[in-house]
């Protein structure tokens, strides 16, 4: 497969030598804001809001699992439409997109659900229910490990970009189903918590606390998509130094 | 009639939350510093 990683470079005669890319700087900054305003979000949500009348500090979880849950559902829209850009442009970079947002969503559902149970065996008396909320998180859950566990065993490129795009849409199409699970359905779950929804004190932590974990979603993915990136590049490298020696660009231009 | 007795799972759940986002954040730093050091042999 051609690489996008510099178009200097010939593929098929091994000429030129892959430049290996560099994380830009702005991923560094945001990951430092993003852990900043994580600190201070976490702060004003557990210090400055008081006890809910029924939940009591239970009302507090609300601040870390409903943020933990829009920003997988912000990842898995990043899956979608990176995936279709592999489908529709067959460039690796946007397959390395999706699966780096892929990777994060896949985290942040499996922390949505731990919270959720954390939360449900005070409120509701047990850990986990079949009720359909529950039910179609931990769905999106098991198709996006599909979804990773499928990129380690499709060895050939071109064919795991396709069958990982083709999961990946079809993946996020269950957030939807998710989201609208609590309406569509009878559930224990309550319905989707947002700032109109929740009371005006618990406003500023949730919103504050939904801001900071996204911060956090855009440096892991881009992080993540950068190391993909730099360990193809080595890949790559690798390949071609097997194929055509150590010093490609070198040979060739001293023998001509 | 409020819940009581909630102070664990309010600590539980922000420990998890901390303890899954520090290690994912720590799973990329250490592939990043492997990546690095495989990078300056290359170079």
């Amino acid at each position: 497969m051609a690489t996008t990683l510099d178009r200097s470079a010939d593929p098929a005669t091994g000429s030129g030598l892959l430049r290996i890319p560099h994380e830009p700087s702005w991923v560094r900054l945001v990951g430092i804001v993003g852990v900043l305003a994580f600190v201070g979000a976490q702060a004003v949500g557990v210090l400055t809001s008081p006890p809910d009348r029924d939940m009591g500090d239970l009302q507090k979880i609300m601040y870390v699992h409903v943020p933990a849950a829009w920003n997988a559902f912000i990842a898995f829209l990043v899956v979608a439409l990176a995936s279709i850009g592999v489908l529709v442009t067959n460039d690796e970079r946007a397959d390395l997109l999706a699966a780096a947002a892929a990777e994060v969503g896949a985290t942040l559902t499996a922390l949505t659900l731990m919270l959720g149970s954390i939360w449900g065996r005070p409120t509701w008396g047990v850990w986990w229910t079949w009720d359909a909320r529950l039910t179609s998180t931990a769905v999106l859950l098991v198709i996006f490990v599909g979804y990773l566990t499928l990129r380690e065993y499709a060895e050939e490129p071109e064919r795991r970009m396709r069958w990982s795009a083709a999961v990946g849409i079809i993946g996020a199409l269950n957030v939807p189903i998710v989201y609208m699970s609590v309406r569509w359905w009878r559930t224990l779950h309550q319905i989707q918590s947002s700032p109109a929804t929740v009371d005006p004190h618990y406003v500023i932590g949730l919103r504050a606390n939904a801001i900071a974990i996204l911060l956090l979603l855009v440096f892991f993915i881009a992080r993540r998509y950068h190391l993909s990136r730099i360990e193809n590049a080595l890949a790559q490298r690798a390949e071609r130094r097997a194929l055509f020696g150590p010093e490609i660009g070198e040979d060739r231009h001293a023998g001509a | 009639m409020q819940v009581h007795d909630t102070l664990p799972y309010v600590i539980a759940a922000y420990a998890v939350t901390w303890t899954v986002l520090g290690g994912y954040a720590a799973y990329l730093w250490r592939r990043r510093r492997r990546l690095a050091a495989q990078v300056a042999a290359c170079e």
